[in-house]
């Protein structure tokens, strides 16, 4: 186990496509950016045109409220990430930076590019370590991680835990440290109750499950769009809906890799590879060019979940989402009930906004 | 009797005559009304210009043609190779705006969900598309870099349009990696391209396109050498016309051809003391692209004794092009664009501009949504800062007059002058 030591020196990265293994392998802690509620985004050094979940990642790594913070890898994922990037270097003096392209599709060109873009940022992050890339200790860290991933697939396949601690859940994951978080969710699926899951009573979700007359009545909700504030899923909780699924980078979609990546036998090709191949055939975000394919898997998913309404959330500026939105809404808005939210990442200022919008939505489900 | 063109864009926006612009009958008129001088422009190079714009849309309106949408920096050597006319709808955008034919275009697509924080080039291309004025075209082509709008706005366009969407995705680093992925996507983009044209491409075809971009980037440089003259009478107003020519006309003979026309044209008005008498008080370097609408903005500069000697955007950004390796040279310039990469590529960009046409500041029209110019501004404007070269920022809209407040950009003019003198 002494490899899986703590992993303290932390670096930082924003997207969901970061290859956090070879982080973890090199003895960094692979940590998420989530803006706190309150990070100021008015002073930030980056264009206002840019959303706020980016001009909020700045001001809270560029105002050092991370403790250990040693470094950041960054992907060129849009051209908000891209500016990030820019301005953390040229802003912040953390002690390294990575900056590298993700391809825009699963094809062997995009692969065979991002595992040459993986063996140099392991190269980098080794070098910066003071030490060599090592492929076994990486296959490692791939092997741990697919655990986690499996069990995090499954937690989100239990429809009697609530969607906010689910996605409470996957964002620990995404600043933890991958053994330790292991066990937690090996823990917390558990037959025993660990305290996240214990119910106040019958018909009382506090703590994180539904009861299944909750189940039964509420309006089934499928929560998709740009990375979002938990606090916008508990209000869809707290206002009557269950939201039976999400297609969010911060929630299910960061662990929805494909079948053959929980199966394949491991250690047989390039690590490189084999985080390329399934990095990119994970359950897409709309940046990728992959509108049909991410439509048809919606749309069997919101027959799958029996849906009775989609909520997409933009962030304001968020170019993937709000594009992929004009599609998604020519294609399903006459056959389920589609609700389209604005808003900033801190849904502080929009919050009665937001609540009379889904309460109203959610009535109108309810006379369905 | 000669018209002007300023005359007869005038009219076509007093009498609102957006129908004619998709019979391609009109496009023809235009064009002899060109050839035989009754349209009048101060150069004849831009007389070609505009008939080389008008020969290739009213090819896109002919369904007969194999046409795409290729978006400004998609690599068109590919489609003259290929006989497959390019239409450039940003472009066509600055053309509807320059005639003032843009607001309904722009309703419509904000009627059918577009929002105004979205890029109006985009929005005004779409609003065109789904009004049925802009062409169907049998491909939709963007690159990725430099601009996320048009990809996304293609994307969609090509759901709605049932036509496939072609794309080749550019990395932002510029190594052996990016090269080989990039120089992959255009071997594997070619038989797509050559389906749509019902034909095989020609090598000999297609290193004469890339001959033809060869010889088009050293016409350019040869005016943009010309235009540091300070009695250069060519204004940027007249630089912005050639947005189509440049989007457009990479891999096409004309592309050299007019750049030189132009050249020779401006060195001899130089030369027969036709031009500027005396060096403009303040000369300035202008960022990124300007209002295609009659906003009035380079004139008001003018009237204050300022004139902007040079624009970014016709700065030759890539290196020599060898015919003998097409593709390569196509991955190499893509990947070479300097407002892509690392902000300190186009800082050292701008600094060798400023140096080169020995400006007193630089102005930044910044396009309403548009991320990549806009993004990093801050940093570019600290790093010019310390290089002490003076800095403007002008919040505004390309094409959406809208988003465009004349009176507070008139003030923050007035004080940079006010700053410089």
């Amino acid at each position: 186990m002494e490899m899986f030591k703590e992993l303290n020196p932390k670096l930082a990265f924003f997207c969901s496509y970061t290859p956090v293994e070879i982080i973890s392998s090199c003895e960094f802690l692979p940590y998420r950016i989530f803006p706190p509620e309150n990070t100021a985004v008015l002073d930030s050094k980056l264009h206002p045109t840019l959303c706020s979940f980016v001009r909020g990642a700045f001001s809270q790594v560029h105002e050092s409220r991370l403790d250990n913070l040693q470094g950041a890898v960054l992907l060129n994922s849009c051209h908000a990430m891209n500016h990030l990037y820019q301005a953390l270097e040229s802003y912040t003096s953390l002690p390294f930076f990575y900056f590298f392209h993700l391809p825009r599709d699963n094809s062997f060109e995009s692969q065979e590019f991002l595992s040459r873009e993986f063996v140099k940022f392991h190269r980098a992050l080794a070098e910066f370590k003071g030490e060599k890339p090592g492929e076994d200790k990486l296959w490692e860290h791939i092997e741990l991680y697919r655990k986690i991933r499996l069990a995090l697939q499954e937690l989100a396949k239990n429809s009697a835990v609530k969607e906010a601690e689910k996605l409470k859940l996957l964002q620990d994951f995404m600043i933890s440290s991958p053994l330790q978080f292991l066990e937690v969710i090996n823990g917390y699926r558990g037959e025993k109750p660990t305290s996240m899951e214990k119910c106040a009573s019958e018909n009382s979700c506090e703590n994180g499950k539904m009861s299944s007359n909750q189940l039964s009545s509420s309006p089934r909700i499928y929560v998709c769009g740009s990375i979002m504030s938990l606090e916008l899923v508990k209000l869809i909780e707290e206002l009557g809906g269950t939201v039976v699924e999400d297609d969010l980078c911060s929630g299910t979609r960061a662990v929805n890799f494909s079948a053959e990546y929980y199966e394949e036998a491991l250690g047989e090709e390039d690590p490189y590879w084999f985080l390329a191949r399934h990095y990119l055939s994970r359950d897409p975000c709309p940046r990728m060019n992959c509108t049909g394919e991410k439509l048809s898997i919606l749309q069997h998913r919101l027959k799958e979940k029996r849906v009775d309404g989609v909520i997409l959330f933009y962030l304001k500026f968020c170019e993937p989402w709000y594009y992929f939105g004009q599609v998604l809404r020519e294609k399903i808005a006459g056959e389920i009930p589609f609700l389209v939210l604005e808003e900033e990442y801190s849904i502080k200022g929009g919050i009665g906004q937001l609540r009379t919008r889904i309460a109203a939505f959610m009535e109108m489900l309810g006379r369905r | 009797m000669a018209l002007s063109f300023d005359r007869i864009k005038k009219n076509i926006a007093r009498k609102r005559v957006k129908n004619l612009l998709r019979r391609p009958s009109v496009y023809a008129i235009t064009q002899k009304m060109l050839r035989r001088n009754i349209i009048t422009l101060p150069y004849k190079a831009t007389a070609e210009m505009l008939d080389f714009a008008l020969e290739k849309t009213k090819k896109a309106y002919r369904t007969h043609n194999p046409s795409v949408w290729s978006n400004a920096f998609f690599p068109t050597e590919l489609l003259y190779a290929l006989d497959i006319t390019p239409f450039s709808p940003e472009a066509a955008a600055a053309v509807v705006a320059s005639i003032g034919q843009q607001e309904d275009f722009l309703s419509e697509a904000e009627s059918k969900w577009w929002s105004r924080d979205n890029c109006s080039f985009h929005r005004c291309a779409m609003g065109a598309f789904y009004s049925g004025f802009f062409p169907l075209p049998d491909a939709f082509c963007s690159t990725t870099h430099l601009c996320d709008s048009a990809v996304f706005a293609f994307n969609n366009l090509s759901q709605s349009g049932e036509r496939p969407f072609l794309l080749i995705d550019v990395p932002p680093t510029r190594d052996e990696n990016s090269l080989n992925y990039v120089k992959a996507q255009l071997h594997k983009i070619v038989p797509l391209l050559e389906d749509l044209s019902a034909r095989n491409l020609e090598l000999e075809k297609l290193e004469e396109a890339v001959a033809n971009v060869e010889l088009g980037r050293q016409a350019m440089i040869r005016l943009n050498n010309v235009r540091r003259d300070y009695r250069s009478p060519f204004t940027p107003n007249e630089a912005f016309i050639y947005l189509y020519l440049y989007f457009t006309g990479l891999g096409s003979p004309e592309l050299p051809r007019i750049y030189n026309l132009l050249a020779d044209e401006i060195q001899e008005k130089i030369d027969n003391g036709e031009g500027l008498q005396e060096n403009p008080r303040i000369r300035l370097l202008w960022l990124h692209l300007y209002p295609f609408y009659n906003s009035g903005i380079l004139h008001y500069l003018e009237s204050k004794g300022v004139r902007v000697v040079f624009e970014e955007f016709s700065h030759v950004y890539w290196g020599e092009m060898n015919p003998a390796r097409p593709l390569d040279s196509i991955a190499e310039r893509l990947l070479s664009h300097f407002n892509y990469g690392h902000v300190e590529d186009r800082v050292n960009v701008i600094k060798e501009l400023a140096e080169a046409y020995e400006v007193d500041g630089v102005v930044h029209f910044t396009h309403w949504c548009c991320r990549q110019s806009s993004g990093s501004l801050d940093i570019v404007k600290d790093k010019l800062r310390r290089k002490g070269i003076p800095f403007l920022i002008l919040d505004g809209d390309c094409i959406d007059g809208r988003n465009y407040a004349s009176g507070q950009l008139q003030t923050r003019i007035d004080s940079f002058i006010e700053m410089l003198s």
